[in-house]
């Protein structure tokens, strides 16, 4: 079979006419330059098609820099070239079948990609990041945790006296864990109370003013207790950053991964829990509490106070703020309460505590 | 005088199936891919443009991006460590250090990167066969950086536009096409002034002038580059005018906005086709007698630090 084509030898940009002739073993070129006719010879294994080459235009490039190329204007030239060099490499390639099946294909592939990322970003990320997050050490957590500890209590001021006692309150409660927990009241006003990863908890005193009885404080330190037996914050970093993982990967930014890690290392205050991390550790909490024969209808009272400061305030307590609504908070509680059977049983103990906060809180 | 024109002819439909496979590889592999995303759409967007009847053809590869993204990888990420490790020290003091050594750092990686960069990109780029090369002295180049940086900010950025200028001049002036030069005729003064009114009459036209200072920073990069064949010179025209900015602008605005991004294919071949098509060379320019002069060079590491560090060149 013969073929017309265009010819550039590498050396310069001259465009020959070509008589092109598929042979068994080679192409062979036939050109004039300069009233002298001459002819060049290619082998299939030193040949490359450009990625991009339709049937009606076919670029050829040829052997070692400086390339030569050939141009064929002739739509059979790509079917004859694949039956005469059945083998060739130059034909071959994953690229060329993902664009042999046009356009309503990459448009499937591109709903297809579309809904495997939503299920990665919503199903599959989350549960990768639990699993490694379950992984890390707890010497490491401790650390994150003190590290943004010294940052939060900076110019704070801590009332070391009910500190101690609710370290005291919470040791009471026997509850068994790895970590080694320390509560720490802040004076201040803010209606909130936070976990850090490693074990320390930080309450203001505005929540503690706002509860009634040992059972409300109860049940905040066993919600906060869970936060840090459940790793929650390191969960949450892991989810944040496998997100940003492939956020980035779709956007080509690489160098603000580190700075998730930094951001949330300083700012675990800010962070808030998603509402089934919080929701988790309201359940878990109400399991232990259970378990410990307290009242678990503390964490309604609980709610309830809140809810009050919250109305009282106009705007939301910071610690409701990234918390499930309060209302769904008190309905699922209630309805926990009454779907299982509890012993209750008083202890003095953690009354007598709690009356020792609430009196130093007076002053 | 003879006009040779230039032409764009990508295909939306095209190059949304490049992108999508491109990022679909890109996820897969988790990121590792990326160079060879972008081998193809180089590869891509240089075959759809002609000049003088023949399309340019970027021979870069994936192979050799990956190498390069692998060493650019290193160079960045060991600046990031730096500054990242002075900031745990919690030590003021360090971390002051840390930041002038990753601010020190990304400054000289940015003339090493244009430099290798444009060596890689012009040696990976051909027309008609004849490949494109870069022979710039990369110490020349770091002194006109490091020249015009420090007089952008001594004056408050108004000499950026001496800057820019000196920098497209040494630039454009070692850029070979096989035996033929390039060469950048654009004073800062000029851009300086271009830049005075499009920020200002932007402003007071509530944005209309927006379309005309488009316009006139096109035809003061495209008008001032001239091209030198056997002692002839050529000079390059655009034809741009503020209508098609403006079209160009509110079609592309449609395309990304109504179909939620997934038309952003169509929008950046709207504005290429924009930018190429409008431009032209008018001289005694005669495309079949350019020999091929340059060597090969293979070395991606500067391209890949330029699209790590988002630096735009534009070719």
């Amino acid at each position: 079979m013969n073929f017309e084509g265009k010819y550039f030898d590498g050396k310069s940009s001259t465009g020959y006419s070509a008589k092109i002739q598929l042979n068994s073993f080679s192409i062979q070129i036939n050109y004039t330059d300069n009233l002298s006719s001459r002819s060049v010879e290619w082998l299939p294994e030193k040949i490359h098609t450009g990625d991009f080459s339709s049937t009606e235009k076919v670029y050829l490039k040829y052997g070692d820099y400086p390339h030569q190329y050939l141009e064929v204007y002739d739509s059979h030239f790509i079917t004859e070239l694949k039956e005469s060099f059945p083998n060739a490499k130059f034909h071959k390639g994953c690229y060329n079948f993902l664009f042999s099946t046009g356009v309503m294909g990459l448009v499937a592939l591109a709903f297809v990609f579309i809904g495997l990322l939503a299920i990665s970003y919503f199903y599959i990320l989350p549960s990768v990041a639990e699993h490694l997050a379950a992984t890390v050490p707890i010497e490491w957590e401790k650390k994150l945790g003190d590290a943004s500890f010294d940052k939060m209590v900076e110019g704070e001021k801590i009332d070391s006296v009910n500190s101690q006692r609710m370290n005291d309150f919470f040791q009471q409660l026997h509850y068994q864990s790895d970590y080694k927990i320390e509560v720490v009241v802040v004076k201040d006003k803010i209606v909130n109370a936070f976990a850090l990863p490693g074990g320390k908890i930080i309450v203001y005193e505005g929540i503690l003013r706002t509860m009634d009885d040992y059972e409300e404080l109860t049940a905040l330190l066993s919600h906060e207790f869970s936060h840090v037996q459940l790793r929650h914050s390191t969960k949450n970093i892991f989810r944040s950053l496998s997100s940003y993982l492939l956020l980035s990967v779709l956007f080509g930014d690489a160098s603000g991964v580190t700075a998730v890690v930094i951001q949330n290392a300083n700012q675990l205050k800010q962070l808030g829990y998603s509402r089934s991390l919080e929701e988790e550790a309201d359940k878990n909490g109400l399991k232990i509490m259970k378990q410990r024969h307290i009242d678990p209808s503390g964490m309604e009272g609980l709610f309830r106070a809140l809810k009050k400061e919250e109305g009282d305030a106009g705007d939301m307590p910071e610690f409701l703020s990234t918390h499930p609504l309060t209302n769904e908070r008190i309905n699922y509680v209630r309805k926990d309460v009454a779907k299982h059977n509890f012993v209750v049983v008083e202890d003095v103990k953690l009354d007598s505590l709690w009356m020792e906060i609430k009196n130093n809180l007076e002053e | 005088m003879i006009s040779t024109k230039a032409k764009f002819h990508g295909e939306g439909g095209t190059y949304f199936g490049i992108l999508i496979v491109n990022l679909l590889l890109t996820i897969i592999t988790l990121g590792l891919y990326y160079p060879w995303a972008r081998a193809k759409n180089l590869q891509y967007l240089y075959g759809e443009t002609e000049f003088a009847g023949s399309r340019f053809t970027f021979h870069g590869t994936g192979k050799e991006m990956f190498k390069g993204f692998l060493k650019a990888i290193l160079i960045v990420g060991l600046l990031i460590f730096v500054l990242q490790a002075s900031q745990f020290s919690k030590n003021s003091f360090i971390t002051a250090v840390g930041f002038l050594i990753y601010f020190a750092g990304i400054l000289v990686l940015i003339p090493l990167a244009i430099h290798g960069g444009l060596r890689y990109r012009m040696s990976r780029t051909s027309w008609k066969g004849i490949h494109f090369g870069y022979r710039g002295n990369l110490g020349e180049l770091f002194g006109i950086c490091v020249k015009g940086v420090l007089l952008s900010v001594f004056t408050l950025g108004i000499y950026s536009s001496w800057f820019h200028c000196n920098l497209r001049k040494y630039l454009e002036s070692h850029i070979r096409l096989g035996n033929c030069k390039f060469s950048f005729e654009g004073e800062g003064k000029e851009l300086f002034w271009i830049n005075f009114k499009g920020f200002f009459l932007t402003i007071f036209s509530f944005g209309i002038y927006m379309f005309w200072y488009i316009r006139n920073l096109n035809h003061f990069s495209v008008n001032n580059s001239r091209f030198e064949q056997d002692g002839n010179i050529s000079s390059f025209k655009s034809s741009l005018t503020p209508g098609d900015v403006f079209i160009t602008g509110i079609i592309s605005y449609f395309l990304i906005f109504f179909t939620l991004g997934l038309g952003t294919p169509w929008a950046v071949l709207r504005q290429m086709r924009m930018v190429i098509d409008n431009v032209e060379l008018e001289g005694a320019f005669n495309p079949d007698t350019v020999v091929q002069t340059e060597e090969n060079y293979t070395d991606a590491t500067g391209d890949d630090l330029l699209s790590m560090l988002d630096v735009g060149l534009d070719f």
